[in-house]
């Protein structure tokens, strides 16, 4: 097992930096998740801890042995591919074995180690297949396999889950999880769903165009995101960001966002805010960090329903203030109806503030 | 009769109206079938009819206005343990030097064309891109305008006369189509897999040879095959660049019987031919499968 450090790494293709000066410390037995959308560099950075890639810039540390240079082969890492990458003309047990023999391994160990992880990732009845004559699920299994039977002291695996359907995505990832517990093993993950992220991770980097965004274990990376890059990649539906600035009426101080919606500030933010008067804003507000009601409160907000959309467990209801929307979460069994009059509550230790200039959080002492 | 799920009119007419359509339909695709398959029957009909002659020509005393064929008889096949004058080599030793030939475009296009191809699919270095549309233009030169500066190429070299200047001039002019088809199969085998034996423990020359080449042996089967073909069927370089007799393939062989200033043989002639075609046809029919692979290049069937 290792912890893996990188220091200031960069990568670049031609005029393309894919990663951006990255640093990051990756703890040892835990796993830590890469989260971005395609094309922000995450898969790059995957490669450059495997050794396929070389960094331009920066260092790469196992065990604070400086790894630059040294080849895959040597790194002793794991890897499973998005599209699982098992040699097609070679048959499970082959594609297991192949690690071992290239490592010249007696035969009879290599037997039982292959026989061995094939049990736990539950395959031993697939030993003579190629392949080609298994479904995805199976494939990754023997994909898994082939990266935990060489003991590797790193784990990686790129998007293991996108190419499962939705139910036997949930297994596998309940599946992953016991194994790598099971072996203590160190596991970098790359994927771009924030479910996946959030169910696996101890840890996520939140990646944007290269740049590391976020690093933070996966609820903060909800209840604090540090830009309004994180806290709009985060969450579904979507948090509520609004352009608004702050103005200050009878003694009492407002988001106003647009010309008809008025956010009152909670009165444990106002010492923060008030300083930044007539600065360029946005407030961020989480759909299921309000709530709706018949009654008034302190600092409810009142507005018609303009559209209610079922979606299965909620209801996602939809205010419009002019030109502004607000997306409000409710269970499924409260009634909603359009065109009705409602006060909504926002929850105001959940209200996000972000400079809109570096888009960074204000903190709000809450 | 069932009825229609969907026609809960249950309208007689409206079922009786898709009953009629789909029927229609059916014909029509029918007659489409029907027609091309006649026009496929009628345009290989010169070529299957062309081999039908040359066989039972081979095996008759005299064709009847040149196509009804009378008397069987073997003595047609009689050059295959005489010589039919003396003007002619050794059968056996021409075949030997044939196969040669063939075996020998084989190995070059396997043994240079695949790590060329491969060196070309995957690495980076400079003047790639030039390189590869070198080798096409290459590729795309008609060789018979080639043949006179070739031949004083093969002349200054020495090399006229001998089997190793055919060997090269073919070898220069077809690597270029082999090296782009075997690219092709490269191309198809996705970067995964080979990063997959990097991270596994093997090197790049493992990788190689463990994890590529075994993906991309349809392509060099049927690149070998058609190498094979193609060398064993060689004509113009052969009958322009080798007068020595000793160094004569079939094909200079079949071309004597009919050029030789003499009356043509046309029994001997037929039967020379469908000796010098029979091994090609018989390989063909067993490796086709491979051929076939060429056709879908890049698409690596299950």
């Amino acid at each position: 097992m290792a912890n893996v450090r990188l220091k200031n790494l960069t990568k670049t293709f031609g005029s393309v930096v894919a990663v951006d000066n990255v640093s990051l410390d990756i703890p040892d037995g835990k796993v830590t998740v890469l989260l971005g959308p395609s094309g922000c560099g995450k898969t790059t950075l995957l490669l450059m801890l495997a050794g396929i890639y070389q960094p331009t810039h920066g260092e790469v540390y196992f065990d604070d042995v400086m790894v630059n240079g040294i080849p895959p082969k040597l790194r002793n890492v794991g890897l499973v591919f998005q599209s699982y990458a098992l040699y097609p003309h070679m048959t499970v047990f082959d594609n297991i074995a192949f690690p071992l023999r290239l490592q010249k391994v007696p035969k009879d160990e290599i037997r039982d180690r292959v026989h061995a992880i094939t049990k736990v990732v539950q395959i031993s009845d697939l030993l003579k297949r190629k392949p080609g004559q298994m479904s995805g699920g199976q494939q990754q299994r023997v994909a898994l396999a082939r990266a935990l039977v060489k003991n590797p002291d790193l784990l990686l695996l790129d998007e293991p889950l996108s190419n499962l359907d939705a139910r036997l995505r949930i297994e596998t990832r309940v599946e992953i999880k016991r194994i790598q517990q099971e072996f203590g093993i160190t596991t970098v993950l790359v994927t771009h769903d924030q479910v996946e992220a959030v169910t696996m991770a101890d840890n996520v980097a939140v990646l944007k165009k290269g740049v590391l965004q976020q690093y933070s274990p996966p609820e903060e990376l909800l209840l604090k995101p540090d830009n309004i890059f994180v806290a709009s990649f985060m969450g579904d539906p979507p948090m509520n960001l609004l352009d608004t600035e702050l103005v200050v009426r009878d003694d009492r101080a407002f988001f106003k966002c647009g010309s008809e919606l008025e956010i009152p500030v909670p009165p444990e933010a106002r010492e923060a805010v008030l300083s930044r008067t007539g600065k360029g804003l946005v407030i961020g507000i989480r759909p299921e960090n309000m709530s709706l009601k018949e009654e008034e409160g302190d600092y409810a907000i009142r507005g018609k329903v303009f559209m209610v959309e079922l979606l299965g467990r909620d209801k996602l209801v939809d205010f419009r203030f002019g030109e502004v929307a607000l997306r409000v979460l409710v269970p499924a069994d409260l009634p909603v109806n359009t065109g009705e009059e409602l006060w909504i509550h926002p929850h105001q230790s959940r209200i996000h503030l972000f400079d809109k200039e570096n888009s960074e959080t204000i903190p709000i002492a809450v | 009769m069932p009825k229609l799920k969907y026609d809960l009119a249950s309208s007689h007419a409206g079922t009786a109206t898709l009953v009629h359509l789909a029927k229609r339909e059916a014909r029509k695709e029918k007659l489409l079938t029907f027609f091309i398959y006649s026009f496929m029957i009628l345009s290989s009909l010169p070529l299957v009819l062309g081999y039908g002659w040359l066989i039972l020509n081979s095996f008759t005393d005299k064709m009847v206005y040149g196509v009804v064929p009378q008397g069987f008889t073997i003595k047609n096949f009689r050059f295959l343990w005489e010589l039919p004058s003396r003007y002619y080599p050794d059968l056996w030793r021409t075949t030997w030097n044939t196969f040669l030939l063939a075996l020998g475009m084989t190995a070059i296009m396997i043994l240079v064309a695949t790590p060329t191809a491969y060196v070309i699919s995957r690495m980076k270095f400079p003047a790639r891109g030039f390189l590869l549309a070198m080798t096409l233009i290459l590729h795309s030169f008609p060789g018979v305008t080639l043949l006179i500066s070739l031949y004083y190429v093969l002349r200054t070299l020495n090399l006229l006369n001998s089997l190793v200047g055919v060997f090269l001039v073919k070898a220069g002019l077809m690597l270029p189509l082999g090296i782009w088809i075997m690219k092709g199969f490269f191309d198809g085998v996705p970067w995964d897999v080979e990063m997959s034996g990097l991270v596994d423990g093997a090197t790049r020359m493992q990788t190689l040879i463990k994890i590529v080449l075994p993906q991309v042996k349809p392509g060099i089967a049927a690149m070998a095959i058609f190498s094979f073909i193609n060398g064993w069927s060689e004509y113009i370089y052969v009958i322009t660049f080798i007068q020595t007799k000793e160094s004569w393939t079939l094909s200079s062989y079949v071309n004597s019987i009919i050029g030789d200033f003499q009356f043509i043989d046309y029994g001997l002639l037929s039967a020379t031919a469908l000796f010098y075609i029979a091994p090609v046809l018989l390989f063909f029919i067993f490796t086709q499968k491979y051929l076939m692979a060429v056709t879908v290049s890049g698409s690596k069937g299950g």
